[in-house]
């Protein structure tokens, strides 16, 4: 979520390369984000088929949400 | 670890994360080591003129330096070209935006001051560009990547000794070298932009290789 909130388009392979994980460890993750509406994908053909991956309205929303409740904690903690 | 101390650290992994992903290469090594070798071949130049006393104006040397900026800004704009249609990603990306905008200022600033002072000063001139290089470079901040960021800091560092030490002892150390104010202005842009460049591309390629040997 957090490398797809920094810019918007990621293709799987650099994601992969970015977090370190494996094919079917990746895909997984990003399955369940879509199943959630977090994550949409785009397919482009270049030669060869390429699916780019992108945070949704809802996903951004969710993660700026999920942020916010991490800096509620933080705050609490020190006060 | 309480609650608060693992949001905190959540916090840390995001915002490293996010910081890596938008470092933007905007200087590549090849297009450093290529600035370099003709930042030296100019300075070269220059330096010969000044050797056999062969008059070179203010503006000429300006406009020299100011034609190798433009020839070495489309060799490296080339290879982000390059790279950007090699990864699938669009060339006038977000990252080259935020380098040109924030390079913007120091370049203007200097380009116009360097300009005024190069017909009496040639060697300030030349202080100018070097100072004002490694302000636009530190300008890009944290969407630099470090190695830039350290070049950056070479050139700023590089340039105020200098500045400071040509100030005061600059007619003296002329008079050592055997040199006059043409070729003081070409050893300074040879010691920084032929250099450094040379220095900083060099360890960026070598740095590459340690990550991926050929086996």
């Amino acid at each position: 979520m957090t490398m797809l909130a920094s810019r918007g388009e990621w293709k799987f392979q650099e994601l992969k390369d970015q977090l370190k994980m494996s094919d079917g460890n990746l895909i997984t993750h990003l399955r369940s984000l879509q199943k959630a509406s977090y994550v949409s994908t785009k397919k482009e053909l270049k030669g060869r088929k390429v699916t780019k991956y992108l945070l949704t309205r809802s996903g951004e929303k969710a993660f700026k949400e999920y942020l916010r409740l991490l800096e509620q904690i933080v705050a609490q903690g020190s006060s | 670890m309480k609650d608060s101390d693992h949001a905190l650290e959540h916090l840390k992994v995001i915002r490293g994360m996010m910081e890596k992903a938008t470092i933007y290469r905007a200087l590549s090594a090849p297009a450093a080591i290529f600035g370099g070798l003709l930042a030296m071949l100019i300075g070269f130049y220059f330096l010969y003129h000044d050797q056999k006393e062969i008059y070179v104006s203010g503006y000429k040397f300006f406009w020299t330096w100011a034609i190798a900026l433009i020839i070495g800004d489309s060799f490296n704009g080339f290879l982000l070209f390059r790279r950007a249609r090699k990864e699938g990603v669009t060339f006038l990306s977000s990252g080259l935006k935020h380098t040109c905008f924030a390079c913007a200022p120091a370049a203007i600033a200097g380009g116009i001051i360097s300009y005024e002072v190069v017909e009496q000063e040639i060697e300030l001139c030349a202080l100018v560009w070097v100072l004002c290089y490694g302000v636009a470079i530190l300008s890009m901040g944290g969407a630099a990547p470090r190695s830039l960021r350290r070049l950056g800091w070479a050139f700023l560092i590089s340039g105020s000794v200098i500045f400071l030490v040509w100030m005061k002892y600059g007619p003296a150390m002329s008079a050592i070298l055997g040199i006059n104010t043409l070729g003081a202005g070409a050893v300074m842009m040879m010691l920084t932009f032929g250099l450094l460049h040379l220095v900083h591309g060099g360890g960026v390629l070598l740095r590459k290789e340690e990550k991926n040997p050929v086996s």
